[in-house]
């Protein structure tokens, strides 16, 4: 079974503006537990294009958080525009500060780095994530195939699917 | 979304559970799980957006870290 482990580095700057290095525990403790992903188009409508002989959209890379408050997985809605996602459908988001939006579902197919298997999350939800830096939530339709151990005192996780 | 609305009752009652495709104004069809839907509105629509709805109860998304602004939160 392949498992993947992440050690977290932080940088901060002292008050003479030295950058330094932080702990590794901090680096997980303030980024949360981050792991580098590809997001590409899902296993169904990519096979289709290709037999139509239509060109697939690159794949799309960057930073996902593991979010095991998140019941979906959510990807960057700027992303999933750049995939050419088709939407699938559309569902209410709750607000705790304003009334539910609605937020496009999108088809995505993800690879986490350094782990050698892709998994589909069929229903991914759209957001504005790259404000955070982030390409996607990982939520727990994925989740619920993988084993996760947040060590916070090594400042590591280890996840394996 | 409107053709979807204005069969809901009806589809629940006999479909409670299952995902439905829809395009525009047609009922493509019924499938156990989303993955097989998406499949099959893949093959009949490519890379065109389609309707895939699970027939159940329908309730709002709550994802708290974004619900509450928490990938925002830093310390004060």
């Amino acid at each position: 079974m392949p498992i993947l482990h992440s050690q977290f580095q932080a940088e901060g700057k002292t008050p003479d503006g030295k950058i330094i290095q932080l702990p590794a525990q901090v680096g997980l403790a303030v980024r949360g537990p981050l792991v580098q992903v590809t997001v590409s188009l899902a296993d169904q409508i990519a096979s289709e294009l290709i037999k139509q002989g239509k060109a697939i959209p690159p794949p799309v890379q960057g930073l996902a958080l593991i979010d095991t408050g998140a019941g979906s997985t959510c990807i960057d809605e700027e992303a999933a525009q750049k995939l050419q996602l088709p939407v699938v459908n559309v569902v209410n988001m709750a607000s705790a500060s304003h009334a539910s939006a609605k937020a496009n579902v999108y088809p995505a197919k993800f690879q986490i780095t350094g782990l050698p298997m892709n998994f589909n999350a069929p229903m991914s939800i759209g957001a504005p994530h790259a404000v955070q830096g982030l390409i996607a939530l990982i939520g727990r339709d994925v989740l619920q195939h993988c084993t996760l151990i947040y060590n916070a005192h090594l400042g590591q996780i280890s996840l394996c699917i | 979304m409107q053709f979807f609305a204005e069969n809901k009752t009806n589809w629940l009652k006999a479909h409670f559970g299952k995902f439905v495709l829809v395009k525009g104004s047609e009922l493509i069809g019924v499938y156990d799980n989303a993955e097989t839907a998406i499949a099959e509105g893949a093959k009949r629509f490519g890379a065109e957006s389609f309707l895939v709805r699970q027939l159940n109860e329908e309730k709002d998304v709550y994802i708290p870290a974004l619900a509450l602004g928490l990938l925002d939160a830093h310390p004060a």
